[in-house]
């Protein structure tokens, strides 16, 4: 059969080579060896506009992290949900197990970009970047992260994502690492009820990256009392981070109306973020804590109305 | 140690195209540049507008954020793929767009047909949530939404009507 292979008539600006790894150790290797220019790709989502942005000059090397056997898809186990880091947003959105049994991260990739965004977009590049949507809500989800990096050898390592977060802080986090998956901590839910809400805010209604986020998880018993509280904040390109003081106010007590006030003062308190040319600093800590003490309200008040 | 390919094959609009390109090619400039189907528009070139929605295996992407190496080896359809019964008819989410007034300059309406024709394939009778949803990656800019509401609203009757009246597998093989 004859075969009409064209040749593309533009050349590309930038053209790069792009490396299709066997295993973990090859990816790793090559991100050794160009260092700086190279980068690895899961959905190249975030990359791209990082690069039309002038952001980040485009890469020499791009790493393929699809051509790794194993680093898609979910599974369960008695204890635990694994999510392999090339699951895309659309899949982690519809799963049932993550639906179950973390569901303000089920609902976190639900708000993350547009469909089109999530048919591409992985859950590891979005913790990758360090400010993704769904990191507050790893945090309430007590989530732990698979890495693998190069030493001497290679190590596989399990890193409680808050741990992680205050790596990434203290800017010693290893650039040759690859996230390989997340895991989740099945929770029994036996004569209490749970509850989790993901609040974002974004610039306009429609889809957006966000300003601020929420998220919230807690346990709550016949009596009223909560327990295993966690809340987190984050959004924009600030780091997340859990709201330890609010968590303490909800811990052990009962639901009682002023805690909605109170809650929503200490958020704004708490949360460390920061002002750009869109949102000052002082409007995305009233934001998260007027997202916070909305979503309280409307989850407790649905809990009574279902009773 | 292995590095892709620059010979790139797919298929577009049922044809079958191969190229020699760059692997990180933008599929916008595959498509646009290469194989002329200039109906995918250029507008934001970082996945917020939709002007360059195409279809890969189905799935609505962004074409601008597509890189030629992601979709090789797939089935692209591009608005220039889409028509009705015949090759020379409107698809009925096209007749829909223009009975409802669902444009005025009509950059966006290639990515909106697109979108459309997903959420569609996915869902044939979609509420207003779920039709903001499904197009919430798409911009217009001088339209205002309510045509394009109501374009999806009657593209999804024209859809089920024209899926009812279409003889069935079976009657066919009958
Ligand atoms: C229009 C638009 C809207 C968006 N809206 C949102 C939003 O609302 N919320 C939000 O959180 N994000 C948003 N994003 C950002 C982005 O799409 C997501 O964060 C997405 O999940 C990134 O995943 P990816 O697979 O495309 O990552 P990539 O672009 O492939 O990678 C992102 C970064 O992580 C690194 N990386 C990727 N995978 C791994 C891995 N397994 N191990 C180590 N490093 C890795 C890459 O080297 C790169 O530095 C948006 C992006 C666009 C274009
Ligand atoms: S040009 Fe691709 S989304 Fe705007
Ligand atoms: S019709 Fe002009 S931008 Fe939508």
């Amino acid at each position: 059969m004859e075969m009409n292979i064209e040749t593309s008539r533009i050349p590309d600006p930038f053209p790069c080579q792009v490396w299709e790894p066997a295993d973990m150790e090859e990816a790793m290797m090559i991100k050794r060896q160009y260092g700086a220019n190279a980068a690895f790709v899961a959905g190249g989502t975030l990359l791209r506009t990082q690069w039309e942005g002038g952001i980040v000059s485009k890469h020499e090397h791009l790493i393929r992290l699809d051509t790794i056997a194993d680093l898609r898809g979910i599974d369960e186990s008695d204890q635990h949900i694994h999510i392999g880091a090339l699951t895309r947003l659309r899949e982690c959105g519809a799963d049932m197990y993550i639906a179950n049994h973390g569901a303000t991260l089920y609902e976190a990739c639900r708000h993350i970009a547009a469909p089109s965004i999530r048919n591409q977009a992985t859950i590891g590049g979005n913790i990758a970047s360090a400010v993704g949507d769904a990191i507050p809500a790893l945090l309430v989800h007590n989530a732990s992260l698979h890495w693998a990096d190069i030493g001497s050898k290679v190590d596989l390592i399990q890193q409680d994502i808050v741990d992680w977060l205050d790596v990434v802080k203290s800017g010693r986090r290893s650039l040759d690492a690859i996230l390989m998956g997340i895991v989740l901590e099945k929770q029994s839910t036996e004569h209490q009820q749970e509850i989790t809400f993901f609040r974002k805010i974004g610039r306009r209604e429609a889809f957006t990256p966000s300003l601020v986020t929420v998220a919230f998880r807690a346990m709550v018993d016949p009596l009223g009392h909560f327990s295993q509280v966690r809340i987190a904040a984050g959004g924009g390109s600030g780091i997340a981070m859990r709201l330890s003081r609010c968590e303490q106010l909800l811990e052990g007590n009962r639901y009682h109306a002023e805690m909605i006030t109170s809650i929503a003062l200490l958020a704004s308190e708490d949360f460390v973020t920061y002002s750009d040319p869109f949102a000052s600093e002082q409007y995305r800590q009233q934001t998260a804590g007027n997202l916070l003490a909305a979503g309280l309200w409307e989850s407790i008040h649905s809990q009574i109305e279902r009773r | 140690m292995k590095t892709t390919n620059t010979t790139w094959q797919a298929t577009v609009n049922r044809e079958h195209r191969e190229l020699q390109i760059d692997p990180s090619r933008r599929l916008l400039d595959i498509i646009r540049g290469d194989l002329d189907l200039t109906g995918t528009k250029v507008s934001c070139e970082i996945g917020r507008c939709g002007a360059c929605m195409v279809l890969i295996d189905g799935e609505p992407v962004n074409s601008c954020l597509t890189m030629a190496y992601q979709c090789a080896g797939k089935e692209i359809t591009t608005i220039e793929g889409l028509h009705g019964e015949h090759e020379d008819q409107l698809h009925p989410i096209q007749e829909a767009f223009l009975e409802e007034g669902g444009f005025q300059c009509g950059y966006c309406t290639p990515g909106m047909i697109i979108s459309t024709k997903a959420l569609l394939d996915q869902n044939p009778l979609p509420n207003d949530h779920e039709i903001k949803e499904g197009l919430c990656g798409n911009l217009c800019r001088c339209t205002g939404y309510g045509g394009i509401m109501r374009a999806v609203q009657s593209a999804a009757t024209k859809c089920q009507q024209q899926d009812t009246q279409l003889p069935t597998q079976q009657q066919i093989i009958r």
